[in-house]
């Protein structure tokens, strides 16, 4: 704590008469701040003095109307902290928060981020929408479409045809057809259909002997292949399946096989 | 209860709002203030400009108010000379003061609306600071009236500064000795 000493009084003279420099008043406030009771005594006698000496300013009144202005400025003041209370106080302004002026740039510089994001994020997620719901479309089709073809497996007026070699057929050839008589639908599963090279099966439907190609078989790597016929015709007028072995993109007639037949399957009832 | 009592009662409803202690406070002081502030800055409108920015100071700062440091009336006339001082000392409001000087310097005898009780303490202070030693009645008007540090003050008087700081105490002290009782109605 800074002693006491007899030149600070000299410093609470001039404080209060507000001429301290301002080395002198901070070495003051910070003895002041030490709550030194003759100081205090000081401030309160010398402060007495300054009222005095207020009083000797010729008199004058102001307006009356700086007092309505004052009291309106200052409700202004209180105004957005909700103005008077019930018994008549008013909020004082200190205790209301001002924001800052660039708090004001800022949120409208985040704002206009926002909205964009949220656009270009709108934007994509519209797209997604639509490519799921394409998806979605695509895979009930295609759902319904196996229902169909697995309905025409299980339907119970089906007709089925087991092929069987001819002396011209591999050994290892194996095929099987089955048409649905109600929808016309048929599908023929072929294993084993390697065709040599430059050569190409294809299946006929015989209608008494009249032939109808019904086109290539093109077997996966493995020989595996699945015919599916959307309309084979009256499958009344159809009595079997025929394979030949034509040259590569087939008989050049779509009533004549050229080559070797390889496999007949005659359709059971 | 004193004069300064009821003085910080009124901060202490300031504080808490109470606009109605505004009122009274303007009411009670606006008298002592306003010839202080009309003093220096030498224009009506200035002053009273100057004014309402002091009283709205006031209510916006009433918490920073500390008994310590000395009466509520002191602190009150600290505030509204900070205000008149600062628009002084701006270039401009220095121009229309000293242009408007003349015409709107207050008329000593005029103040119908106070209390005569008032006049009579301003007459006595002024025959008062009239019987102090000339450099103490200039350092006090120097310091309380045009603003001056005490460095400008010993600028001004060609005296050392330590002279000044001592001539400042002994001024005050020698003020009240002269009026020892007197206290602003």
């Amino acid at each position: 704590m800074s002693q006491h000493r007899d030149e600070h009084l000299d410093l609470c003279a001039a404080y209060v008469l507000g001429c301290l420099d301002e080395a002198d008043r901070s070495r003051l406030e910070a003895h002041l701040g030490e709550a030194c009771p003759v100081c205090e005594g000081a401030l309160r006698d010398f402060g007495g003095s300054a009222v005095l000496l207020a009083a000797s300013a010729p008199p004058a009144l102001p307006s009356p109307a700086i007092k309505a202005r004052v009291l309106a400025a200052v409700r202004a003041d209180a105004g957005a902290e909700g103005g008077r209370s019930k018994d008549g106080r008013i909020l004082p302004t200190k205790k209301r928060w001002a924001p800052p002026p660039q708090l004001g740039w800022a949120l409208a510089a985040c704002f206009l981020l926002a909205t964009g994001i949220l656009l270009t994020t709108t934007t994509r997620l519209r797209k997604d929408l639509n490519r799921a719901r394409d998806q979605v479309q695509n895979l009930t089709r295609d759902l319904d479409a196996e229902r169909r073809w697995a309905a025409v497996l299980a339907s119970p007026g089906a007709r089925t045809a087991s092929f069987s070699l001819t002396p011209a057929g591999e050994a290892e050839l194996r095929a099987r057809a089955t048409v649905d008589p109600e929808t016309h639908r048929a599908i023929l599963v072929f294993q084993n259909f390697k065709a040599p090279s430059g050569r190409d099966y294809e299946l006929w439907a015989l209608r008494g002997n009249t032939p109808v190609s019904l086109g290539l078989i093109r077997p996966d790597p493995s020989g595996r292949a699945v015919l599916r016929i959307e309309d084979i015709g009256d499958p009344a007028g159809l009595t079997a399946f025929a394979i030949s072995l034509e040259p590569q993109g087939g008989a050049p007639t779509r009533n004549e096989p050229t080559g070797p037949i390889v496999m007949i399957g005659s359709l059971g009832g | 209860m004193t004069r300064q009592e009821q003085d910080v009662a009124s901060i202490r409803r300031l504080i808490a709002g109470d606009s109605r202690a505004l009122e009274e406070l303007y009411d009670r002081y606006t008298p002592l203030i306003y010839p202080v502030i009309l003093r220096i800055l030498r224009s009506r409108a200035e002053a009273e400009d100057a004014l309402q920015e002091a009283w709205v100071k006031v209510w916006r700062t009433a918490s920073t108010y500390d008994g310590r440091r000395g009466p509520v009336a002191g602190w009150l006339l600290t505030v509204a000379r900070t205000r008149a001082l600062d628009r002084y000392r701006s270039a401009a409001s220095r121009k229309r003061a000293e242009a408007q000087a003349e015409t709107s310097l207050p008329q000593p005898a005029e103040d119908p609306s106070s209390r005569p009780a008032r006049n009579e303490i301003g007459q006595r202070v002024r025959i008062a600071l009239g019987s102090l030693e000339p450099q103490h009645r200039r350092v006090l008007e120097s310091a309380y009236f045009d603003g001056l540090s005490q460095m400008e003050i010993a600028a001004r008087l060609g005296a050392p500064l330590g002279t000044v700081k001592s001539w400042t105490r002994q001024a005050l002290t020698r003020l009240r000795e002269l009026l020892p009782h007197e206290e602003w109605a």
